[in-house]
Formats: C-alpha cells, structure tokens, sequence
C-alpha cells in the first residue's frame, strides 16, 4: 500500500495533466457552437463592456466610410421614392399611398434594428460576431443579422440581458439555403473554414445552369432569412463528384471583417410556425 | 517570492492583449497567434511541474470563457504546459536549470538554444490547437499553413516579451 501511494506521488503530475487532459477533450468534442455560443454569451456580461469601450476606438477611424454608405443608400432609398411618387398618377395620392403603406407597417412580418458590431473573429473555424443588444432591446434568438448594404450576415444564437452572440457565416456549423437571382433552383451554404471572402453552394440542382458572375439570395425557405438577402457572387462552378448536382464557389457580398454594424430582421411569424410545425410533427408522428 | 507579482502581471497582460486585441483582429483564418502561451515560455526554470501544469489549465479556462473556445484552448496548452520542463532540460545545461530564473538567451547558454526551446513549446501549442479545431485530416495542408504562420508570430511575441520581462525583473 505504501509503494503504492508513492509510486501514485512520483506521477501524480501526469495523472492530473491526463485527468485535466481528457475532461478538456470530452468537453470540447461535446460541444456543438450552439454550446460555445451560450459560453460567449455568458461571458460577455464579464467582458462585454471592455470590447465596447475598444470598439469606440476602432469604430471612429471608420466613421468617414461608414458615413459614404448610409449616404449613397439615403441616395438610393431617395431615387426609389422619387420614381415610385412620379409612377403615381397624381403626386398628392402617391403620397397618400407611401404613407399608408408606412401606417401598415406595424403589421409587417419583418421588423429591422440595429446593432453594433462588439467583437467578431474570421480567424477559427467556429467564429462569432458579439452585438451590443440583447433581450432588453428585443432581440431573440434566430433573429436574421445582414450588413447594413443589406448582404447575409448571420442569424442570433444566444442573447443575454445587454448583449447577444451570432452564428456568422463564415462559422463552419452555419446553415442556410441560398438560390440563384435568375431562377428557382437552390442549394445550401456552407463554409469550409479557410477563406473569409469565400463559401460554398453545394447540391444546387444540375438543371440550374449556373454561370460565373451569378448573383446568389437567400431563398424563403429558411427560419431566419426574409427571401432574396444577396449571399454573393459566383466565382467558379462545377459538377461535384457524382455529377448530380453543382457545387459553385461564391464570393461572400458582406465583408465580415470590416464590419460595424449590422441590421437584425426579426421574423414575426417565426413563432407561429414553428408552433403549427411543432403541433403537426406531435400529431403525425 | 518577489517575482510573484511579475507574474500575476504578465498573466494578466497576455490574457488581456490575447482576447481584446488578437483575438478581435479580424485578418486572415491563417492568422491566428495564441500569444498567451509566452506565459508557460517565461515561467520561472526551477517551476514545478504542477505548477506549471495549472498555469497552464488557467491559462486555457480563461481564453476559453472569454472566447467561447469550450475547451478547445485549454485541451491545446496543457500538454505544453505538461511538456515544459522536459522541453527546458533538452535544450539547457543541467546546470543552468539548477541556477532557475526567468528563461533567456544568457542563462541557457545562447540565443539559439532559447530559441529553439521557445519554438517548440510554442509549436507543440499551435499545433494542438489547429488540429482539435479542425478535427480532420483532409485539411492537413491547410492546418499546417495555419499552425506555421499563427506560431511564426507568436514567437515573434514571444522574443519581444521575453526582452521586455527580463529587463522589468532585472531592475528589481
């Protein structure tokens, strides 16, 4: 027993590195970025205000940018109402009609909001974008996350009370299903962890006839996305290995790296059906 | 121990300057330095083993919470943290190791002895690193332009720590 208890001294060092060793492997292997996302999450209520302070400092040598974008979208937002007020008859009813239709708009299915881009990595393979609102301001999970020029983003994975984590494409677990602009046939997007300006659009049907330059959208299909938020453009298109379908390289719209703030599209019917789908699945299964 | 509070302070710096700086530098997936490993380089020469092995156990749980690494930080710089003094020894006079202090050129007998000492410590970190994270053999290529490129800086780091630590230590 004593030769025992020293022989179990003489190594303990190396027990305790295989202990520490395996718990840290068992968990990582465990874990989905569902699991890292609620960790990051948690300890953003710790260091969340650090990176906003450090964000304020990045953020104010890219104001000028940032300021050239919002004002040639204002421009863009100006030339679509000018056309639509011109493409009424009378100035006075299509006024009448833009205004109504803003009236309608706390019935709409999408809702928008901003946020500030907090810290954000392209540099795993499982990379999360940390935004500076969270469930006091109304986000939720699931929420859809594009670029301000409107280009997909990511989707809310976790929220905490002032902050909340998002799943961005360029994280190897990130799904979505994406189409070509001209035509209806789609395919989904995935990431393989090496190029931040470049993912996937894999099984897109071989009757679609993609071309180089094709602009690919979101479709509707997805929880998060309202249909035709623009992914990217086609870089390179091939047959993939059983010449079923088309695996096309895309080159990603949103640059995640320089990004600052971000638009979430909350999905309001998302709720209702995901209830209807849960209901069906519980009574037909 | 009067070099203690040197310590706690370098701890500190590197997790500091690892999450809020290196870890938000959004470059390149290729560059990804883990410069919190320069604390397991720079611990004391007599250390022992256990406590170099929870320091670096600390050192992982901390990257990982603020990163949302979920074990992945901690699971790559243990075994370097485990590996350490038996680095040390292969690369440093026995009597060196006895006379301890903060590991540098001079006391291991050259610059190059601490250099190869420090890259591989810093190797066998990286290398862990960027093969649990991407858990497949198909991207060999790619992991291994990852673990050399993110490890070749961090060196760099650690070069530049190491000069700048030995010079604070050494007026005390």
């Amino acid at each position: 027993m004593h030769k025992l208890f020293e022989f179990i001294r003489s190594i303990y060092v190396f027990l305790l590195f295989i202990i520490f060793e395996a718990v840290a492997l068992n968990y990582y292997a465990h874990s989905s970025s569902y699991a890292q996302a609620k960790l990051l999450t948690r300890s953003n209520r710790v260091v969340g205000g650090v990176h906003g302070a450090l964000f304020e400092v990045r953020h104010y040598f890219s104001l000028r940018r940032e300021n050239e974008a919002l004002l040639a979208r204002l421009a863009e937002t100006e030339n679509r109402l000018a056309a639509l007020a011109e493409s009424g008859q009378a100035a006075e009813s299509a006024t009448a009609q833009i205004d109504s239709a803003f009236a309608d708009a706390a019935w709409t299915k999408y809702v928008y909001m901003t946020a500030r881009v907090v810290s954000s990595s392209v540099n795993k393979s499982r990379n999360f974008m940390v935004l500076d609102r969270g469930m006091a301001d109304g986000v939720k999970t699931d929420m859809a996350v594009v670029s301000p020029r409107g280009a997909m983003v990511g989707y809310v994975v976790g929220c905490s009370d002032r902050y909340s984590v998002v799943l961005p494409v360029l994280n190897t677990s990130f799904r979505a299903s994406g189409k070509l602009q001209r035509g209806q046939h789609f395919g989904s997007i995935v990431w393989d962890g090496f190029d931040k300006h470049a993912v996937r659009l894999t099984e897109l049907s071989k009757y679609a006839e993609p071309q180089i330059g094709d602009t690919v959208v979101s479709t509707g299909f997805s929880h998060y996305f309202p249909e035709g938020v623009m992914i990217g453009r086609v870089t390179d298109c091939r047959m993939n290995g059983t010449r079923t379908a088309y695996d096309l390289d895309l080159d990603l719209a949103a640059d995640l790296s320089a990004l600052h703030r971000v638009i979430l599209i909350d999905n309001r019917d998302q709720d209702e059906i995901r209830e209807l789908v849960s209901s069906a699945a519980e009574q037909y299964n | 121990m009067y070099r203690t509070i040197h310590y706690i302070a370098l701890f500190a710096t590197l997790l500091l300057v690892q999450i809020f700086i290196f870890d938000n530098l959004a470059l390149s997936p290729y560059f990804n330095p883990l410069i919190y490993v320069t604390m397991l380089v720079l611990m004391p020469m007599e250390s022992r083993s256990v406590v170099l092995l929870f320091t670096g156990l600390a050192l992982g749980l901390a990257a990982d919470f603020a990163t949302g690494g979920a074990g992945l930080n901690t699971a790559a710089t243990l075994p370097a943290a485990f590996l350490r003094q038996p680095l040390l020894a292969l690369f440093c006079d026995r009597d060196d190791l006895r006379d301890g202090g903060v590991p540098s050129a001079p006391r291991m007998g050259g610059e190059w002895n601490f250099m190869r000492y420090a890259a591989t410590v810093v190797a066998v970190q990286h290398a862990a690193f960027f093969m649990l994270e991407s858990m497949s053999a198909v991207l060999l290529p790619h992991v291994l332009l990852r673990t050399v490129l993110s490890a070749a800086f961090t060196l760099l780091f650690v070069f530049i720590a190491a000069r700048l630590f030995t010079y604070n230590i050494s007026r005390v």
